[in-house]
């Protein structure tokens, strides 16, 4: 009988601490990502994030995980983010110029906050450069600042994309600083040798970090542009 | 050419990775992917004759790492965890997750409908697309984006030199049939 009152108090002080453990894990950063992942697998959502926008806090510990892998050795002269300040925008300020000019945005999914559809270069602060209408990706963090904008833009000509990502590139070369990799150049005949033919240069900084890409998409050339404030 | 199948096979696996595990009512008969007859410059063989098993588990593992790195750190941190056991419920969903994109790799680039991945588990390549996505909303934006930043860079790291992204991986991916299964659903 002693006996088995001792096993049942051992099964269920085990229990209890394998709950409180389970529990209190969960309540810290990575059990919460876990138990965040594990539901959306389990739900059938996208694991990889697509689906689903991160909120603030999960953006901050997500762009110091981005620049624990991308950070370069020294500073940005200049971080140019297509006319926007990094860290100091804010969305209702760019909700509001967008507006200004007529662009459609709307709450992001997955990998943005924020989404503005076709959008001019003309509606971008500074002076722009010129390019395709673009599809823009905004993320904000906890004080509703700006920590990325992406730019996805596209055209039937490969001329006119390599233009763009040419500008692009000189763009980050004078005001950033020297590309940190540059892959292929963006001419026609190099882009429209072959499908997924691409053109990068890449920009590492301590506190910054873009990417410029064109490529040979089949149907259509693509420019993506990534600027990115970089965490202390 | 060869290149052009490798980008699509890649794109199948992740692409399949981001929708439900709608592949257990498949049927096994499918014999070949869609990239199974295209040719890599390099070799004048397919992208899973040219490359082999350890080079697509290469491209399939940085697939994920820089999906995660990219798009979701949070998320990639929680991955990296997934397998170790902590918590014992973590244990396998990471390699499963990955097999299942592997095993989408594998077939669409010609070879086999089930593989055995790195944790030791048998995986199957054919799966519905349009099902996977259904409901995600992919737009043609973010998939040109994830093609270019995530699934060109994976193997171009890996050594699959341009010719062969282009001739055997690109063709898969960027067909306008199977784009049409994952865009818009």
């Amino acid at each position: 009988m002693n006996r088995a009152l001792a096993r049942t108090l051992k099964i269920a002080a085990g229990v209890t601490a394998l709950t409180l453990g389970t529990v209190a894990f969960i309540h810290t950063s990575t059990g919460d990502a876990i138990a965040s992942g594990l539901v959306r697998i389990a739900h059938g959502g996208c694991p990889f994030g697509y689906d689903q926008a991160m909120n603030p806090r999960e953006r901050e510990r997500a762009r110091v995980h981005f620049a624990a892998e991308h950070r370069g050795e020294t500073a940005a002269a200049s971080r140019p983010a297509l006319g926007f300040t990094l860290d100091h925008t804010t969305r209702p300020q760019i909700v509001a110029r967008m507006s200004a000019y007529g662009v459609r945005c709307s709450r992001g999914q997955g990998m943005s906050d924020l989404t503005c559809l076709h959008v001019p270069s003309v509606a971008l602060p500074g002076n722009a450069l010129p390019a395709p209408e673009r599809t823009l990706w905004f993320t904000f963090g906890v004080k509703d600042q700006l920590l990325s904008v992406i730019a996805v833009s596209r055209d039937p000509n490969v001329e006119t994309i390599g233009a763009a990502f040419s500008g692009t590139q000189a763009a980050l070369n004078s005001q950033a600083g020297t590309a940190t990799a540059s892959n292929g150049p963006a001419d026609s005949r190099t882009l429209a040798e072959g499908l997924l033919r691409q053109a990068v240069s890449e920009y590492r900084f301590t506190n910054y970090y873009a990417v410029a890409r064109a490529a040979n998409m089949g149907t259509a050339y693509v420019l993506t542009e990534e600027y990115r404030s970089l965490p202390d | 050419m060869i290149r052009k199948i490798f980008a699509a096979g890649v794109l199948l696996a992740v692409m399949q990775g981001c929708g439900s595990d709608s592949d257990s009512g498949m049927p096994e008969t499918v014999a070949k992917g869609p990239g199974a007859a295209l040719k890599c410059t390099s070799s004048g063989k397919n992208a899973w004759d040219t490359y082999g098993a350890a080079a697509f588990v290469a491209v399939n593992e940085s697939i994920v790492s820089l999906v995660l790195a990219d798009t979701s750190g949070e998320l990639g941190d929680s991955f990296s965890k997934i397998g170790s056991g902590n918590p014992p419920s973590t244990a396998d969903d990471a390699p499963t997750f990955k097999g299942k994109l592997a095993a989408f790799l594998v077939y669409a680039y010609g070879g086999p409908t089930s593989i055995e991945y790195t944790d030791g588990k048998t995986y199957t390549g054919p799966q519905d697309m349009a099902l996977a996505h259904e409901g995600l909303a992919i737009t043609t934006d973010q998939y040109n984006y994830f093609i270019m930043n995530q699934v060109v860079p994976a193997l171009t790291m890996n050594g699959v030199p341009d010719e062969d992204v282009s001739s055997c991986f690109a063709p898969v991916v960027v067909d306008k049939d199977f784009v049409a299964s994952i865009v818009g659903k």
